[in-house]
């Protein structure tokens, strides 16, 4: 593992780069963070995903945006048009001080629907890995305020109950407006246009959401694979986001795609 | 300007860490340097990015700061050597980060902040390393105390109990129970008699202590006065500084109260450099 900033000074960004070990790949993969207290809930399985991709002879690239973990600005200032640029900035990174040809992202959650995002806006992708993707950002907030509720059963005192838009907090960090109108703006089933690379959608239980993105990925004509994962645990959110099944099925299908 | 580095070293330079330093001109003299390390399986970066904002806000004020992963956590690799024993290898590659800034940094002072298991190797490097002048411990070592029991008997007598009962039930039924398990934190405690002698030996020595504790400890910290009354044979009113957070959960999870323990330990370190350092 090499830890690394990157990016212009007055913008620092934190990245990890994890150097392919044998037989080198022509491919690179950039890791996409979800955001939040997903980001929280899973550092330690996407620093297992980047090892378990290493040793199969990827250069690994994963990084914080703007605003979060050890890269620079505040929480508030987080906005999806950043981080879209960000996940560029990586590829970047990553191609320069490798040399890899090609570079695959892999997402999850919000992570998975900027790294659509990027390859839309002309990132030369090698492929797609959707990771129990973000499909509606609408959807995907309401999931949040529902364990923002949750918080507020194991408290003697709560905050007062308000609109996420009023309280501008979620789940811990600071949540504002103008990121809750980019989050609401997203919709990965309803693009016009879909980029042109192999997609996987990789998930651990079915949901009409991702029912409806998997339409959406048929009808384009463009490669696409949908990978069910059954999860591993008690079950819930926590153990499919940190399901050791998913991240073999992700390092072996970029293996094979490679 | 602040600036931000990445530093590697300790035992086969396993361990990456940050570090984080005032603008040279704002360097505030005979500062010590705060180190930071895991909270539970959260990497350097702290739960809710507490650590993050914690050394830019110390920054703020002219101190420096490493935040940084033990091995196998976080950022940092596991080391080949170094036994099976978690807590002793903790205490070693705290002390590694300690020799590192003294041997690249000239640094000969230290505070050392630890939140719940983190408590375990702050209070252990602090009893050992003279270069240690201060500790804080978020939510460290709690012994029952009479009025502990008094009040735990007494809490169905409390409305807010039964409001967060009825606010409970109102939930999904798959949410209800989700996740409680990861909220109950066991673990091995000094015995209260250690630990007594251990806190008058570092006040002797002139080491500045800090105690928070959160309402996230309701099951075996329930009152203001619980610290003192646990420690009663110290006297410790007035001789370290102490705050209980009643809202604020377990790993300060909201915004505000967040805010408070930051602002808290900030002036609290900024308060560990001499008067004579202030002063120039």
């Amino acid at each position: 593992m090499t830890p690394c900033f990157f990016g212009s000074s007055e913008r620092q960004l934190f990245g990890i780069h994890h150097p392919a070990q044998g037989a080198e790949r022509s491919t690179g993969v950039v890791l996409c963070y979800p955001a939040a207290q997903e980001y929280m809930l899973t550092h330690w399985a996407f620093r297992k995903l980047a090892g378990m991709l290493a040793r199969e002879g990827f250069h690994v690239f994963r990084f914080d945006y703007y605003g979060t973990g050890d890269s620079s600005g505040e929480v508030h200032e987080g906005r999806v048009a950043t981080w879209v640029q960000d996940i560029r900035h990586a590829a970047n990174e990553l191609q320069d001080v490798t040399g890899v040809q090609r570079v695959a992202l892999v997402g999850l959650r919000l992570g998975a629907a900027l790294a659509v995002r990027a390859a839309l806006e002309g990132l030369s992708t090698a492929a797609l890995v959707l990771w129990e993707p973000l499909v509606q950002g609408e959807a995907w907030l309401q999931e949040l305020e529902l364990l923002q509720a949750r918080r507020a059963t194991r408290t003697l005192f709560p905050q007062p109950e308000s609109p996420l838009e009023v309280r501008e907090e979620l789940l811990g960090f600071e949540f504002p407006r103008a990121l809750r109108e980019d989050i609401l703006a997203l919709d990965l089933a309803a693009l016009p246009a879909w980029p042109a690379t192999r997609t996987h959608l990789v998930v651990g239980t079915p949901r009409p959401e991702y029912q409806r993105l998997q339409e959406r990925l048929e009808g384009t004509g463009l490669p696409f694979q949908h990978h069910l994962v059954p999860e591993e645990g008690a079950g819930g959110q926590e153990s499919t986001l940190l399901s050791n099944r998913i991240l073999q099925t992700i390092t072996t299908l970029l293996k094979e795609a490679a | 300007m602040t600036r931000e580095r990445i530093c590697t070293f300790g035992p086969e330079q396993s361990l990456v860490g940050i570090l984080t330093e005032p603008d040279p001109a704002k360097v505030l003299p005979g500062a010590p340097v705060v180190v930071l390390s895991n909270v539970g399986l959260n990497h350097h970066v702290g739960p809710y990015r507490l650590w993050v904002e914690l050394a830019r806000q110390l920054a703020g004020r002219g101190v420096t700061t490493l935040r940084f992963d033990l091995s196998g956590l976080g950022d940092s690799r596991p080391r080949r050597e170094g036994g099976s024993d978690e807590f002793q290898r903790a205490r070693e590659e705290t002390r590694a980060a300690l020799d590192y800034l003294e041997q690249k940094k000239g640094q000969k002072q230290f505070v050392l902040i630890g939140l719940c298991s983190g408590v375990d190797s702050v209070h252990a490097v602090t009893v050992a390393d003279p270069r240690v002048v201060g500790a804080a411990f978020i939510d460290g070592y709690t012994y029952r105390t009479l009025g502990y029991h008094l009040r735990f008997h007494l809490r169905y007598l409390s409305p807010r109990r039964w409001t967060r009962y009825l606010r409970k039930r109102k939930l999904p039924a798959r949410l209800r129970e989700a996740g409680e398990a990861d909220e109950v934190y066991t673990r091995e405690y000094p015995e209260r008699s250690q630990l007594t002698q251990d806190y008058k030996h570092l006040l002797e020595r002139g080491v500045s202590l800090c105690f928070v504790f959160s309402g996230g400890m309701g099951l075996s910290f329930n009152h203001e006065g619980q610290f003192f009354e646990m420690l009663s044979p110290l006297k410790l009113e007035g001789r370290v500084t102490y705050a209980f957070y009643p809202r604020a959960d377990h790993l300060f999870s909201v915004p505000e109260d967040r805010g408070e323990l930051l602002r808290k330990l900030t002036a609290w370190a900024v308060g560990t450099v001499p008067p004579r350092a202030l002063t120039g």
